[in-house]
C-alpha cells in the first residue's frame, strides 16, 4: 500500500534499535525504538490501571521533545489501545500516524480514542479485513521493507475479535521479532513462520506470545521447535482474572525453546529491555 | 440496555461496555442510584461478579447483548469501589455489581446479532 510506503519511509533504520516490552499490567505495549523512531506495537495497559498507574507509565515511556511515534493497534480491545487516551496534547503533535483494524467496535471506550485520534488530526490508517473470496482466515501481508512485515488478517467474515488483528514482523540482521497481539499460533505459524521470511538457519528469532499467555489457537510444538529463540516474551500481570498464562501454553513454550525454557521472560511488574544490534 | 462483552473468565466475572454513555446515563438513572450521575466522569466500563449462567450459554467477548430491566435486578451495587472522587480512581470502570440470585442466566437469548461499529 502506497500509503503506508510513505508513512514508514520517515524512519531511519541507520542506527542501533532497542525492544522494549513495557509492564503495563495485564495488557500490551511493545516498542522498537530506533534512535528517535518509537514504533509502539500495541498501546494498551490493563484494564484496572488507576490514575497513579497511568502516571507511573507515562514517565517511564518518557516520551522525549525530538520522538517521532509509529502506532499499531494489533486489535480493539481495552488492554491493546487504551493508553493512547493517556498522552498529552504536545505527546499527540509527535504521533506520524496510528494504524489499525478497520472495524472498531462502537462502544464508549473506543469511542473516546477515536474522538482523540480525530480531534488532534492524527494520521489514521483502517485496514479492511475483508477478502471476498476466502472463508478462512488468512494473514496477508500488507506492507514489506527490509526491516518490516505488516500482515493482516482478512477473510469473508471474522468473527473473533482476536482473530481481527494486525501482526508485525521485524527483521533485524541476526535476529527476527515476531509481534503478534492475540492472533492464533497456527495463523501465525502457516502464514508467516512456515514461508521463507525467517530465515530459521541463521537467525534467531524473538516471539512475543500471543494473548499473555492464554489460550490462543493451536500451537503445534513440532511448528515451532524448528526455531532458535533468543527470547520468548510473555506481557502479562499475575493479578489478572483469567488464569494466564496458561500452564498449558507454558508447557507448550518450554518445549519449543531448545533452552527448556530458560529463554522465557515475563513483564508481571518489570519491562523487558532489549538492547540488540537488529540493525 | 445494549452492551459490549469486553471480557469474562470461568469464574463468573464478566466486563461490559455501553454502547454511549447516553445509553448508560439513561440506565443509571432509572435505577435510582443514591449517587447522582455524573456528567464529568466519562468512563463506562461495567464489573459484574459472580454471574451464573446455562452452560453453553455464557456471555462472548468481542459480542453485543440487549441486556433487560430483569437482568439488571439480580444484582447488589457498589458504586464505591470505582468512585470517580477517589485520589487514585480507576480509569475505564464505572460500576461494580455481584449477581446475588440463584438463576442460571441463558445470554444467547439476549444476544444482538447487528454488529455497530464506528
Amino acid at each position: 500500500m502506497e500509503d503506508l510506503k510513505d508513512f514508514f519511509s520517515q524512519i531511519s533504520w541507520s542506527e542501533e534499535a532497542k525492544l522494549i516490552v513495557w509492564d503495563v499490567g495485564h495488557g500490551n505495549w511493545n516498542e522498537v525504538r530506533v534512535g528517535n523512531n518509537r514504533i509502539f506495537f500495541d498501546i494498551g495497559a490493563d484494564k484496572y490501571y488507576r490514575l497513579s498507574d497511568k502516571q507511573n507509565l507515562i514517565e517511564k515511556i518518557a516520551i522525549k521533545e525530538d520522538d517521532v511515534i509509529f502506532i499499531i493497534i494489533s486489535h480493539w480491545d481495552v488492554d491493546h489501545y487504551q493508553s493512547l487516551l493517556f498522552f498529552q496534547n504536545e505527546t499527540c503533535q509527535k504521533i506520524a500516524g496510528i494504524i489499525a483494524p478497520e472495524f472498531i467496535p462502537h462502544t464508549n471506550t473506543a469511542r473516546m480514542v477515536v474522538n482523540y485520534i480525530e480531534q488532534h488530526h492524527i494520521k489514521f490508517f483502517r485496514i479492511s479485513g475483508f477478502h471476498k473470496s476466502s472463508k478462512e482466515v488468512e494473514l496477508n501481508c500488507i506492507y514489506d521493507s527490509q526491516y518490516l512485515k505488516l500482515y493482516r488478517s482478512r477473510s469473508k467474515k471474522i468473527s473473533s475479535r482476536n482473530l481481527d488483528s494486525i501482526v508485525l514482523f521485524v527483521k533485524g540482521n541476526n535476529v527476527d521479532i515476531l509481534f503478534t497481539g492475540d492472533q492464533q499460533y497456527h495463523k501465525l505459524y502457516q502464514y508467516i513462520l512456515s514461508t521463507n521470511v525467517h530465515d530459521k538457519e541463521n537467525k534467531k528469532l524473538i516471539l512475543i506470545v500471543p494473548h499473555h499467555g492464554g489460550n490462543s489457537g493451536k500451537l503445534k510444538p513440532d511448528d515451532w521447535e524448528k526455531f532458535n529463540y533468543e527470547k520468548i516474551i510473555l506481557s502479562y500481570s499475575d493479578r489478572n482474572h483469567y488464569c494466564h498464562p496458561k500452564s498449558a501454553v507454558m508447557d507448550n513454550l518450554k518445549q519449543i525453546d531448545k533452552q527448556n525454557g530458560e529463554n522465557i521472560c515475563e513483564t508481571n511488574g518489570k519491562n523487558i529491555c532489549e538492547n540488540l544490534k537488529i540493525f | 440496555m445494549l452492551v459490549y462483552c469486553e471480557s469474562k473468565n470461568d469464574n463468573g466475572l464478566v466486563i461490559f461496555d455501553v454502547y454511549s454513555l447516553d445509553d448508560l446515563r439513561e440506565w443509571w438513572e432509572s435505577r435510582g442510584f443514591s449517587v447522582p450521575w455524573n456528567e464529568e466522569d466519562s468512563r463506562s466500563l461495567i464489573e459484574l461478579e459472580n454471574v451464573k449462567w446455562v452452560k453453553q450459554k455464557c456471555p462472548r467477548e468481542g459480542k453485543w447483548y440487549e441486556l433487560p430491566e430483569e437482568f439488571w435486578g439480580n444484582f447488589k451495587y457498589d458504586l464505591k469501589k470505582f468512585n470517580f472522587h477517589s485520589k487514585d480512581r480507576f480509569l475505564l470502570f464505572r460500576i461494580s455489581a455481584k449477581y446475588i440470585s440463584e438463576q442460571e442466566v441463558d445470554f444467547v437469548q439476549y444476544r444482538v446479532y447487528k454488529e455497530w461499529k464506528i
